[in-house]
């Protein structure tokens, strides 16, 4: 590829980025290497090697080679599901530099000898230009930014949600749990029977919005393989008399369903 | 070489070896960063359940358009500064979709495909199934790329999808722009086509979303594009050409069903008209031959469940057609959502605009067909473009039946590519004859200001694509997660989807519509939903019996998510926060109970939602 700056670069570019994709932990890091490896560079080179020494203008090189590139991400899934490891971090980095190699070294040898690439447009910007874009970048990080935010939501009707579950397969304890959103803290009285002899669990629990109460109740020894009820109820506790939800689940219960 | 450099006509002299300034893109891109802005505002107001007048989401979104669409209307701006423009105008339209819909997929069908691209990065493999949608697994080429954007940078389906579909948004828009310019000949034209398109009803949003159809369509615009740059480039060039159109044909064949139709229809449509016509360039018939083969292929061998999935629709849409027109059913009332009769209908004066926006494409359409018919009656790629403007209208008549509205709606998106190269030809057309207008008895003293008209003109074509594009009552956020005391808490539906995720993973569930998108995703649940199998009266009716346990039986389905509220069977609005006093009308109580009459273990109740296991029970 001497004599073929743009292709030596795809390449290094490729090997670097997909090293940096399979090997780095850090997303950010990942992500500013995988963008051209998944969305430029494979493209780019399927692109120069199909025209090899002719030169499209840079409107139509820049479309080509980003929609080569979504196109081959597109079928390249379809080729990776086919070989024995799938499509995994290291087979899509490994194939797209493959990619990368072999468009720029068919470019290279198609375009035979040293092309001398015609002198691209400068572009010129004045101050002002530059001041007005990144005031536009800097308002549309904004808008992206606000969007993440999540702000009260006074009118939205809250809620609270009680579950029960068996805490293992072996159901020798139950897992118990209250999530309050609410819009406010709010007071509960948790009662649990059917998982030991006696008066049930009782408990009072006040839960801010987006808590989560959740604790395993170990079950009493059981006789025999009667299936054994176990039911949570939770009140408000400023409306005792009123149940306000209800979970159960059965111990030792059927498993006939399939 | 000459054909690469002949380019459009009206290119602004410049000095050499210098790109002409940006012109007025830094102060257009500044108004469009304001209104997305303003629009963020809007949806962040909507999140946060305050029920914001739409008032500040339009103006927004004019803020960002009106000022690109005066512009481009100007016969000053350069090629390059054109193209910027359409770039600008389609980024930060498709910033409008993403200010709405932060954290989470929103749309019914996003839900589907993130499952679908959840799955792929999960087990290495494609073809997963998906209960939902099941024919959307057969076409793994949106998914498959987003899995590759996942495992690669360990962003999440959503971050990956924002990423791809951008992308694919900027595919589109230059493609389009190329596409028209290598037409018309004219950026002039270009620029107003593709600003024209803007204001397809499924542009802003539909278009936009995590769907195959948002990758498979700039696609088609990229194919179409190389097509017409073959024919004008030099005999030497073709080949070099080839290799775009047949990667891009490929990628659109396993990436959406309808779209590789469509380009075949295109390429057999092309190949005839090459015949017909008796064009002197060689007639692409081994392409519409390669379109046809691979999409059938890919039919019979990968994806057979396409016939099943798109037969039932187009058959639906054929029979309502005639039911319509013979009187046997009432027509489909416009601007109404069939999914919730209880919503509030479009207000009288955004149907106006709507309406209005059709009728200025109806004028554009006319102007511009006679324009184009005595300027390119021998470019079959154009004259394809033009029977598509006309397919456009005849369409329209689709939205008036009502189980053919949504076939008319999909294929506008196809066909508003013609309309809107045709109607940017009626655009400039009425632009020269209002600058010579002069009526004093209309009291025009002076011609009218033609940029101003032409304007106007297009900003009513956007916003009123928007409004027939998508429900008004959804075109801003709604709740789903909300800060209370300083915490975040989700919605019913959302909460119960994460628990699931957590303490049920790989459970299968039968549930309502909404509720089964979110346990899909970001839940990662099998879940089943709608008439098949038939869910949906499961969960409906006032009483259980033998046949529909039989149903959960025979598939599998273990959990079944009880939900009392009506609006839980609505895609696009029931896994919301409930506002009260707004769609929090609930089903009959034995909706519920007759579940806990089984005597079933019933792990999950917060109010509204319970869920019920069916093979937990005495």
């Amino acid at each position: 590829m001497r004599g073929h700056r743009d292709l030596s670069l795809a390449v290094v570019a490729a090997v670097v980025c997909g090293l940096v994709a399979a090997i780095v932990p850090l997303e950010a890091v990942r992500v500013v290497a995988a963008i051209p490896l998944a969305l430029w560079l494979p493209g780019f080179a399927i692109v120069e090697a199909a025209f090899g020494p002719r030169q499209l203008d840079r409107p139509q090189f820049v479309l080509l080679s980003l929609a080569m590139s979504l196109a081959t991400l597109a079928v390249a899934g379809i080729l990776l599901n086919a070989l024995p490891g799938g499509l995994t971090t290291l087979s899509w980095a490994l194939l797209l530099v493959i990619v990368v190699v072999c468009g720029a070294g068919l470019a290279a040898i198609r375009r035979g000898r040293r092309r001398r690439r015609p002198e691209q447009p400068r572009l010129e910007l004045k101050r002002r230009d530059i001041v007005l874009l990144a005031g536009a970048g800097v308002l549309a990080v904004a808008a992206i930014a606000l969007a993440q935010v999540r702000f009260p939501a006074h009118d939205v009707e809250g809620y609270s949600a009680l579950w029960i579950l068996p805490s293992d397969r072996s159901e020798k304890a139950v897992a118990v749990g209250v999530i309050s959103a609410e819009q406010d803290s709010a007071s509960f009285i948790l009662t649990v029977r059917g998982a030991r002899p006696g008066p049930p669990l009782k408990r009072t629990v006040r839960l801010d919005p987006g808590q989560e109460l959740s604790f395993d109740l170990p079950v009493a020894a059981r006789s025999g393989g009667a299936p054994q009820k176990v039911v949570a109820s939770l009140y408000r506790a400023s409306w005792p008399q009123r149940l306000f939800r209800r979970a159960t689940t059965w111990l030792n219960g059927s498993k006939s369903f399939r | 070489v000459a054909v690469q450099s002949e380019r459009a006509q009206d290119v602004e002299p410049r000095r050499p070896g210098v790109l002409s300034s940006l012109g007025h893109v830094p102060a257009l891109a500044l108004c469009a960063g304001i209104g997305l802005l303003i629009c963020s505002v809007a949806n962040s107001l909507g999140r946060a359940g305050q029920q914001p007048t739409e008032l500040i989401y339009w103006a927004g979104l004019l803020v960002i358009a009106v000022p690109i669409f005066f512009r481009l209307a100007s016969s000053r701006p350069g090629y390059r500064e054109r193209l910027v423009l359409v770039i600008l105008l389609g980024l930060s339209l498709y910033g409008v979709k993403v200010v709405r819909d932060s954290i989470f997929f929103n749309f019914s069908d996003e839900f589907v495909h993130a499952y679908n691209a959840q799955q792929i990065a999960a087990h290495h493999h494609l073809y997963h199934f998906n209960p939902v949608l099941p024919v959307t697994a057969h076409f793994p080429g949106l998914e498959g790329a987003t899995s590759a954007l996942m495992t690669l940078t360990g962003m999440s389906s959503y971050g990956a999808g924002i990423l791809l579909i951008g992308a694919a948004r900027l595919t589109f828009m230059i493609g389009l722009f190329l596409l028209f310019a290598r037409l018309s000949g004219s950026a002039r034209i270009a620029g107003l086509g593709a600003a024209v398109y803007t204001g397809a009803s499924n542009f802003l949003f539909w278009g936009a979303q995590f769907s195959y159809e948002s990758l498979s369509l700039p696609l088609m615009v990229v194919v179409l594009m190389a097509f017409a740059e073959r024919e004008a480039a030099p005999a030497s060039w073709r080949r070099s050409y080839a290799v775009p159109i047949l990667l891009g044909i490929v990628a659109i064949t396993v990436t959406h069903h309808v779209t590789s139709y469509g380009v075949a229809l295109i390429l057999v449509a092309l190949a005839i008209l090459y015949r017909a016509l008796g064009v002197q360039r060689p007639n692409p018939w081994p392409l519409a031959v390669f379109a046809v083969t691979i999409a059938v292929g890919w039919l019979l061998i990968a994806a057979r469940s396409t016939t099943g999935y798109l037969g039932p629709v187009l058959g639906d849409a054929i029979t309502a057609v005639f039911k319509t027109a013979s009187g046997e059913t009432a027509p489909r009332q416009l601007f109404h959502s069939s999914s919730s009769a209880a919503l509030g209908s479009t207000p009288l004066l955004a149907r106006l605009v709507a309406l209005l926006a059709i009728a200025l494409l109806a004028g554009g359409f006319l102007l511009g067909l006679r324009e184009v018919w005595r300027r390119h009656r021998s470019e079959p790629l154009v004259l394809v473009l033009g029977i598509g403007a006309i397919g456009f209208f005849a369409a329209l008549g689709l939205r008036f039946a009502p189980a053919a509205w949504e076939t008319g709606n999909r294929a506008s998106e196809f066909l508003f590519i013609g309309l809107a190269f045709v109607a940017a030809y009626g655009a400039l057309d009425l632009m020269r004859r209002a600058a010579t207008m002069r009526s004093p008895r209309l009291g025009l003293s002076k011609p009218p200001r033609p940029r101003a008209l032409l304007t106007a003109g297009l900003a009513v074509v956007l916003v009123g694509g928007a409004i027939s594009g998508w429900p008004w009552d959804v075109q801003l956020a709604r709740p789903l997660r909300v800060k209370a005391q300083g915490a975040m808490i989700d919605s019913e539906s959302l909460a119960l989807a994460e628990w699931s995720s957590e303490r049920l993973p790989g459970a299968r569930f039968a549930a309502p519509e909404a509720d089964a998108r979110v346990l899909l995703n970001p839940g990662g649940q099998t879940v089943f939903a709608g008439q098949g199998p038939d869910v949906e009266d499961i969960l409906t009716t006032r009483a259980f019996q033998p046949w529909q346990f039989s149903v959960l039986r025979r598939n599998n389905l273990r959990f079944v998510v009880a939900d009392r509220r009506k609006i839980s069977e609505d895609t696009l609005r029931g896994f919301y926060f409930t506002i009260p006093g707004t769609e929090d009308e609930l089903l009959p109580k034995e909706v519920v109970a007759k579940f806990s009459q089984l005597g079933v273990g019933r792990p999950w109740d917060s109010g509204r939602i319970v869920l019920f296991d069916m093979e937990n029970r005495r």
